[in-house]
C-alpha cells in the first residue's frame, strides 16, 4: 500500500473524503448501501487506535455507522481540512 | 443455500393478497417507523408471512377491507447482499402491485434516500413518499423541504407521525383513491454511461425489463455492477448472451477506468442521494452530545462488558419471571418461604400446576388404561408447548425491548471482536444470547444475519444449553454435587462446555464455508453496521411484536411438540405383546438399551437404559429428559428418581455434557430445517452434534476421573 492514508488511522472529530475501497464486492455493496462510496465525506466520531479490536464510528449524513477495523484499514481517505460547516 | 423468499411463502403472500382492490408495497430503511406506520394503518392486524420480531419477515395488512398493504423487511438499498435485500427483491416482483410507497424517516432522512433513489430508478411503477416521524424530527431540529423533494422527485410527499396519529388519514385517502405518479429520476452513471446504454437498448431485455416491471437502464447497471440475482433473473429468461455480453463490457470498463464497476455505480448513486440531502434537508440545531449509555457502550473495554452485562439482565428477567431461578434461591437465603413460593408462583410453575390439576379431574372418568395413558400423554403435550409461553413471550418482548431502544446494535458492537474470531460477527450475538432462554426464538432470530453469517449461527445455536437444559442440569447438579461451590463450579463448567461447543461449531462451519464456497465467502465477518439513535423503546411496537411472535409459535411449534409426545408415549406404552403399562416390557425399553450403550464408557452400567430412555424421550423436549427418568425408576419427584441412578460426580457431569449437547430439541429441529431450507442438513447436523456430544461426555469424564 502507499502512503495513502487508511480510516483506520484517522483520529477522532476529523473529517475524510472516501478516495478507494479496496474491499471485496460484497463488503463495497454493503458500504454503499450504508451510504459511504469514493466521494462520501465522513467525520469520525470515535477511533481508538490503542484498542486495536475496537471498531471506528463515522458519521455520515446525521448516521453514526460502526465499521470493523478489517474494513477501515481497507478504505483510502484524503483528510479534510475544512471546518464543520453543515 | 438459497435464501430468497421460496416459491411457498410467495404463494402464501399471492394467496394472502387476494379480493384486494389495490395493492401496496411499503418499502424503506431498517429503523425508519416503517412497521409502527404499517400497524397504524392497518391497525395492528397484519397476516405475518414469516417469523416477526428481530426477523425478516412480509406482513400483509389492509384497511377499507379491499385496500392492500405489504410490509416488506427494511433495507437500505436492492442489492442481493442481504437476505433482507432478496427477500424485499422477491416480493416486488412477484405480486401485482399497484404502487410502492417509500419512507423517509424524518430524524435521519439521509439515510433514506439511497433507497428512494434505488427504487425510483429500479421500478417502472407508481410512487409515493412518505415522511414518518415528522414532529420528532421538528423537535430535533431537522427540516425537510417536502415542497422541493416532491419537485424533484416529482412524486407527492406526505409528512406523518404515526404514534400521534397525525397524515394517517390523509395517507389513506391517498392510498384509497389510488397511487398514479411516475417518477422522472434519472442517474448519470458518468463513465459508465455508454455501456449501461448499449445494454440498455437491447431489444430482448427491454422486453424482460417491460415484463418484469423493471427499467432497462436499472438492469443494466446492475449487469454492469455485476449483481448474481439480476443475471440468474436473466439467465433464467434465456438471455445468456446479454449476461455475457454485460460481463465483457463490465471487464472493458474496469479496464479503461481502473475501479471497480460496482463501485462506479454505486457511487453515481450515493451522489444522487447526497445531491436531494444537500438540497432539501437543512438542520439547524446540532445534534446533541452522545448520552452516557451512549459513551459506555462506545468505550474499548466498557462496551464488551456492559454488553455482557445486557445480556445477563435479560436473561435475569426472562428466568425469574418463568422459573423462578435464580430469584427464588437468593430470596431463599433469608426466607425458604418465599423462595419456594417464587418458584411455585412462577409462571411456567403455575401453568405446570394448571395441567396437573386438569389431569387429576379429567383421568379418573377415563376406565381404559391405554386412554388414561394416552390423554395423560397428550396433557403432557400440551402442558409443554403452553409452558413454553411465558419463556417465549418474555424472551420476545425483551428482545422487542432491546431491538427498539437502539441497544441491540451497541451490544452487536461491544461484542463483534470476541465472536468474530469464531466466524460470527457482532450481529450473531444476539441470537446467541437468546439462545440462553430458548433455542427456538434464537434460531429465529438468526433472520438478521446474511446468508453465510446465518449458517454458522444456526449451526452453534443448539449448543447453548437452554433453561429447558437448565432444569435438567440443576437436578443433577444438586443431587450429585455436595457443597454450594461444586454446585456453581458444575453448572457454570456445562454452560461454557455448552458456549464452547456452539463457537467451535461456528468455526467449523465457517471453515467448510471457505473450502466449499472459495474465496467469495469471507471467513471472519466484517462489521458494518448502523447505529440508530438510543430513545426509549415504543410500548405499542413492543406489544405488537410479543403477540405475533407468540400466535406464530403457537401455529408453528405446537403441533411438532404435541406428535412428538404421543409418539413417545406410544413407544412407552406398547411392547411386544402389545399395550402395557410397565415401562420395561415396552419398545421404548429396547430402544433405551440400545442408545444406553453409549452411557456404558463412564461406568454407569445399571442406569445406561434409563439414561438411554431418558435421551430418546429428552430429543422431544430436554426438560423430558429429567421426567422420564422419574416415570421409569417408578417415583414421582425427579429429584429422588435422579438420586436413584446412583452416578459418581465425574459420570454426572458427563451425562449432564451429554445431555446438553446431543440433539436441539424437536422445535428447535423443526426451525432448523425452516430456516436452512435443508433436510439433508439437520440429518448431517443430528450425526455431527451426537458424535461431539459423546465425545465430550469421554473426554470430561476422563479429565474429572482424574481427581
Amino acid at each position: 500500500m502507499g502512503s495513502n492514508p487508511t480510516l483506520a488511522v484517522m483520529p477522532p472529530g476529523s473529517r475524510v473524503r472516501v478516495k478507494a475501497i479496496l474491499a471485496g464486492w460484497n463488503a463495497s455493496w454493503r458500504l454503499a448501501s450504508i451510504g459511504i462510496a469514493p466521494g462520501t465525506v465522513v467525520e469520525v466520531v470515535s477511533n481508538d487506535i490503542a484498542y486495536p479490536w475496537s471498531p471506528i464510528v463515522v458519521r455520515i449524513g446525521g448516521v453514526e455507522v460502526a465499521i470493523g477495523r478489517g474494513i477501515a484499514s481497507r478504505i483510502i481517505v484524503e483528510p479534510l481540512n475544512e471546518p464543520l460547516n453543515d | 443455500m438459497s435464501a430468497s423468499a421460496t416459491a411457498r411463502e410467495l404463494g402464501w403472500l399471492q394467496g394472502s393478497l387476494s379480493g384486494c382492490r389495490r395493492i401496496y408495497a411499503l418499502l424503506g430503511a431498517p429503523n425508519t417507523g416503517k412497521s409502527t406506520l404499517f400497524n397504524v394503518l392497518t391497525g395492528g392486524k397484519a397476516r405475518v408471512g414469516n417469523w416477526p420480531g428481530v426477523t425478516v419477515s412480509v406482513s400483509v395488512g389492509r384497511f377499507d377491507e379491499d385496500i392492500c398493504l405489504v410490509d416488506a423487511p427494511g433495507v437500505y438499498g436492492l442489492g442481493s447482499v442481504s437476505l433482507e435485500e432478496r427477500v424485499t427483491r422477491d416480493v416486488l416482483l412477484s405480486i401485482p402491485l399497484d404502487a410502492v410507497v417509500l419512507l423517509v424517516d424524518a430524524t435521519m432522512p439521509e439515510r433514506s434516500l439511497y433507497l428512494i433513489v434505488s427504487v425510483l430508478e429500479a421500478l417502472e411503477k407508481p410512487a409515493l413518499i412518505v415522511v414518518a416521524k415528522a414532529r420528532l424530527a421538528h423537535a430535533l431540529g431537522i427540516h425537510i423541504d417536502h415542497e422541493g423533494l416532491s419537485r424533484a422527485l416529482g412524486l407527492p410527499v406526505i409528512l406523518t407521525s404515526a404514534l400521534e396519529g397525525v397524515g394517517v388519514d390523509e395517507l389513506r385517502e391517498v392510498l384509497r383513491s389510488g397511487v398514479k405518479w411516475r417518477s422522472k429520476l434519472r442517474v448519470d452513471y458518468g463513465l459508465a454511461e455508454e455501456y449501461i446504454n448499449r445494454l440498455a437498448s437491447d431489444p430482448s431485455l427491454a422486453r424482460v425489463a417491460g415484463e418484469l416491471h423493471l427499467s432497462a437502464r436499472w438492469i443494466a447497471a446492475q449487469l454492469i455492477a455485476g449483481d448474481d440475482h439480476v443475471k440468474s433473473l436473466l439467465e433464467s429468461r434465456g438471455l445468456t448472451g446479454i449476461v455475457e455480453e454485460a460481463e465483457r463490457l463490465s471487464e472493458e470498463l474496469r479496464e479503461r477506468v481502473g475501479v471497480e464497476p460496482s463501485l462506479l455505480i454505486a457511487q453515481s448513486r450515493v451522489r444522487v442521494a447526497e445531491r436531494l440531502a444537500s438540497s432539501y434537508i437543512v438542520r439547524k440545531k446540532p445534534r446533541s452530545a452522545p448520552t452516557w449509555l451512549d459513551r459506555v457502550f462506545r468505550h474499548p473495554v466498557g462496551g464488551p462488558l456492559a454488553s455482557i452485562a445486557l445480556i445477563f439482565s435479560v436473561f435475569l428477567v426472562a428466568f425469574s419471571v418463568n422459573t423462578g431461578f435464580p430469584l427464588n434461591v437468593i430470596v431463599a437465603h433469608w426466607s425458604p418461604g418465599l423462595g419456594e413460593a417464587l418458584e411455585n408462583y412462577s409462571l411456567s410453575g403455575l401453568i405446570g400446576e394448571g395441567f396437573e390439576y386438569l389431569k387429576a379431574v379429567i383421568l379418573p372418568h377415563l376406565h381404559r388404561a391405554w386412554e388414561a395413558g394416552l390423554a395423560s400423554a397428550v396433557l403432557d403435550g400440551v402442558g409443554i408447548v403452553a409452558g413454553f409461553i411465558p419463556l417465549v413471550g418474555t424472551i420476545v418482548a425483551l428482545t422487542a425491548l432491546v431491538e427498539d431502544s437502539g441497544l441491540f446494535t451497541r451490544m452487536a458492537v461491544g461484542l463483534h471482536p470476541i465472536v468474530s474470531r469464531f466466524g460470527l460477527s457482532g450481529r450473531s450475538v444476539y441470537p446467541l444470547a437468546l439462545g440462553t432462554g430458548c433455542n427456538v426464538p434464537a434460531v429465529l432470530s438468526t433472520r438478521i444475519l446474511d446468508p453465510v453469517e446465518k449458517v454458522r449461527a444456526v449451526f452453534a445455536i443448539p449448543f447453548i444449553p437452554c433453561s429447558a437444559r437448565f432444569i435438567v442440569i440443576s437436578i443433577f447438579v444438586s443431587v450429585f454435587f455436595k457443597t454450594p461451590l461444586s454446585q456453581t463450579l458444575a453448572a457454570t463448567g456445562i454452560y461454557l462446555v455448552g458456549l464452547l461447543a456452539a463457537l467451535i461449531t461456528a468455526r467449523i462451519v465457517a471453515r467448510y464455508q471457505a473450502w466449499r464456497y472459495g474465496s467469495s465467502v469471507e471467513e471472519e465477518p466484517q462489521l458494518v453496521m448502523e447505529l440508530p439513535p438510543l430513545h426509549p423503546p415504543s410500548g405499542k411496537v413492543v406489544w405488537w411484536t410479543t403477540r405475533n411472535a407468540l400466535l406464530e409459535y403457537l401455529k408453528k411449534i405446537g403441533g411438532p411438540i404435541l406428535l412428538g409426545a404421543i409418539v413417545i408415549w406410544s413407544l412407552l406404552s406398547i411392547g411386544p405383546h402389545g399395550y402395557t403399562g410397565d415401562p420395561t416390557e415396552s419398545l421404548a425399553y429396547y430402544i433405551g438399551r440400545a442408545i444406553g450403550v453409549i452411557f456404558e464408557p463412564i461406568g454407569a452400567k445399571g442406569a445406561s437404559w434409563i439414561l438411554g430412555l431418558a435421551a430418546l424421550a429428552g430429543a422431544v423436549a430436554k426438560e423430558i429428559f429429567a421426567d422420564t427418568i422419574a416415570v421409569t425408576v417408578g417415583s414421582p419427584e425427579p429429584h429422588k428418581a435422579v438420586a436413584m441412578l446412583g452416578l459418581t460426580p465425574a459420570q454426572a457431569f458427563a451425562v449432564l455434557v451429554f445431555v446438553t449437547l446431543y440433539v436441539p430439541c424437536i422445535a428447535t429441529l423443526v426451525v432448523m430445517i425452516n430456516e436452512l431450507r435443508e433436510r439433508k442438513l439437520a440429518i448431517v447436523y443430528l450425526g455431527y452434534s451426537t458424535s461431539l456430544a459423546v465425545l465430550l461426555m469421554y473426554t470430561s469424564y476422563a479429565l474429572l476421573s482424574l481427581f
